[in-house]
């Protein structure tokens, strides 16, 4: 077995390679070893017999196809160089940039559709198009307090006012929002009810009121701490209070009446003008009143003392 | 212009470059007529297909003039052409569909006389006269069919060094290789080529 290295010395030697010096070794290794010598003669013949192989000469003077072939292909470069293609590349690719934007218009119409076909109509129509209200505007307005109105009445015949109050309770419709408490010595209502059922019952008591020995009121407002009282207070006064839709009207109001009503003080002495006399009916026949807030409305009817 | 005539207004290689590299009709005539038997000779060895051969060696020259401006004569013309040659031969071959020992097996019904003839030329002790042997027709067939029957790499450094006779630096440079493969690859080439021949007898 000869290694790889000798053999590749070897063949160097076969194709003169070699310096002398290694030349000369190989010669040696040759001479002296038997395999190597065989290798090497073996090597020999067969470069000898490649190396004799028949030569072929190119068949024909390829010259002229080589000039005609650089010719056609400088021509095809020329041709290509001078060609609209390079306009057409770049009309192509302004094709493909339309192409792809009147996609995206498409995919965007396409999209607007559906959603308008599957989303909710309330969303469709507030969350594109919600405006912005300014802060104040937008936020949520706390309800006004109810106004609540105690009237302590006294009456002679408390049998014959409470029968009286009863009818008027009953003719007003006003059953399913009274609360009655009778006692032996008063009666006492609690109305929960509209301004407009409120009025119209203040309205309907001022007929009977003279049947009363005495009337007052207490008025308060539930975002108010105030109660102002109204000594001998009349339907009108009530009325009046209610009528107005303004809070702040209404209390300015009511603190007027429980001044007024204070004894010893007139409306001449606090020098104020007289203010035209709001009536049940007026307010009643206004539509364009939409107050809807309620009334707690508490009437007490008390025995007057004999005597 | 014949081939005298060129090799006179020529005179050395780097003047004939010089006019290629201008353009000059006349010398890149002459490189192409210079050079076209060995290349195709080494490509036909290679490739073993006449027509083929034809055609790369044509692609060689049109791929030679078209790239002449950028020969920087690093190395000599011959060994940059036949670079060029190699590999665009070597490249073709991996295209190509070869069917080796199946040709080799059709073929082996060679000339008892032509057989007895290489037998006594591989196994007599006495060195014989190469070329009375490849004078036989049938020899030369048998040769070229075994050379056929070498993978691509073998094949190319046997026809570049034993037949072209370049050196092992120009095969280095031709095959884009290192020395030391050129001389381990020519030693396994030729006993590759010795086991095939010796199967033929």
């Amino acid at each position: 077995m000869i290694n790889e290295e000798i053999k590749n010395l070897v063949n160097c030697y076969v194709d003169g390679m070699l310096s002398d010096r290694k030349a000369t070794e190989i010669q040696r290794i040759i001479d002296h070893d038997a395999a190597v010598s065989k290798y090497y003669k073996d090597m020999l013949r067969i470069k000898r017999l490649v190396g004799c192989s028949e030569k072929s000469d190119c068949p024909m003077n390829i010259s002229e196809v080589v000039f005609t072939t650089l010719e056609r292909t400088m021509i095809m470069n020329n041709f290509e160089a001078n060609s609209s293609d390079s306009n057409g590349a770049k009309h192509l690719y302004i094709r493909k940039l339309a192409a792809a934007a009147a996609i995206f218009l498409l995919i965007g119409g396409l999209s607007l559709l559906i959603f308008q076909i599957l989303s909710p109509v309330d969303s469709s129509d507030t969350l594109p198009m919600r405006r912005i209200l300014p802060i104040a505007e937008d936020a949520v307005i706390a309800k006004p307090q109810p106004v609540k109105i105690t009237l302590n009445i006294w009456a002679d015949d408390l049998v014959e006012s409470t029968s009286m109050f009863n009818g008027l309770i009953y003719s007003q419709m006003l059953v399913n929002n009274t609360v009655p408490n009778r006692e032996l010595s008063y009666s006492k209502y609690s109305i929960k009810c509209s301004r407009q059922q409120a009025i119209s019952l203040m309205a309907a008591m001022e007929t009977d009121w003279n049947k009363f020995v005495k009337a007052d009121a207490a008025v308060g407002f539930g975002d108010d701490k105030n109660l102002y009282n109204i000594h001998s207070v009349e339907p009108d006064n009530v009325i009046t209070i209610l009528a107005i839709s303004d809070r702040q009207a209404q209390i300015a109001k009511a603190e007027k009446l429980a001044r007024l009503s204070k004894p010893g003080i007139s409306e001449s002495i606090l020098d104020v003008p007289v203010e035209p006399k709001i009536t049940s009916e007026a307010f009643i026949n206004n539509e364009n009143d939409k107050d809807d807030s309620l009334i707690n409305l508490e009437i007490i009817i008390q025995q007057a003392k004999r005597g | 212009m014949s081939v005298l005539e060129s090799t006179k207004v020529f005179g050395c290689e780097r003047e004939l470059i010089k006019s290629c590299k201008k353009g000059d009709r006349a010398a890149l005539e002459y490189l192409v007529h210079h050079y076209q038997d060995k290349i195709y000779n080494t490509i036909l060895k290679i490739c073993q297909n006449p027509q083929d051969s034809l055609e790369l060696t044509q692609d060689t020259f049109v791929k030679v003039i078209e790239n002449i401006k950028s020969f920087n004569y690093a190395s000599s013309v011959y060994t940059w052409i036949y670079k060029i040659a190699t590999n665009l031969t070597l490249n073709h071959c991996k295209r190509k569909v070869k069917i080796k020992w199946a040709s080799l097996e059709a073929e082996k019904d060679f000339a008892e006389g032509a057989k007895n003839g290489l037998k006594n030329y591989l196994l007599s002790d006495e060195a014989e006269d190469p070329s009375q042997i490849a004078a036989s027709k049938e020899i030369q067939t048998m040769v070229g069919k075994s050379l056929e029957n070498l993978s691509d790499e073998h094949r190319a450094v046997l026809v570049l060094r034993d037949i072209d006779g370049l050196s092992y630096d120009d095969i280095a440079e031709v095959l884009e290789i290192e020395l030391g493969t050129v001389k381990s690859r020519l030693s396994r080439a030729r006993e590759a080529l010795k086991d095939i021949l010796e199967s033929l007898i």
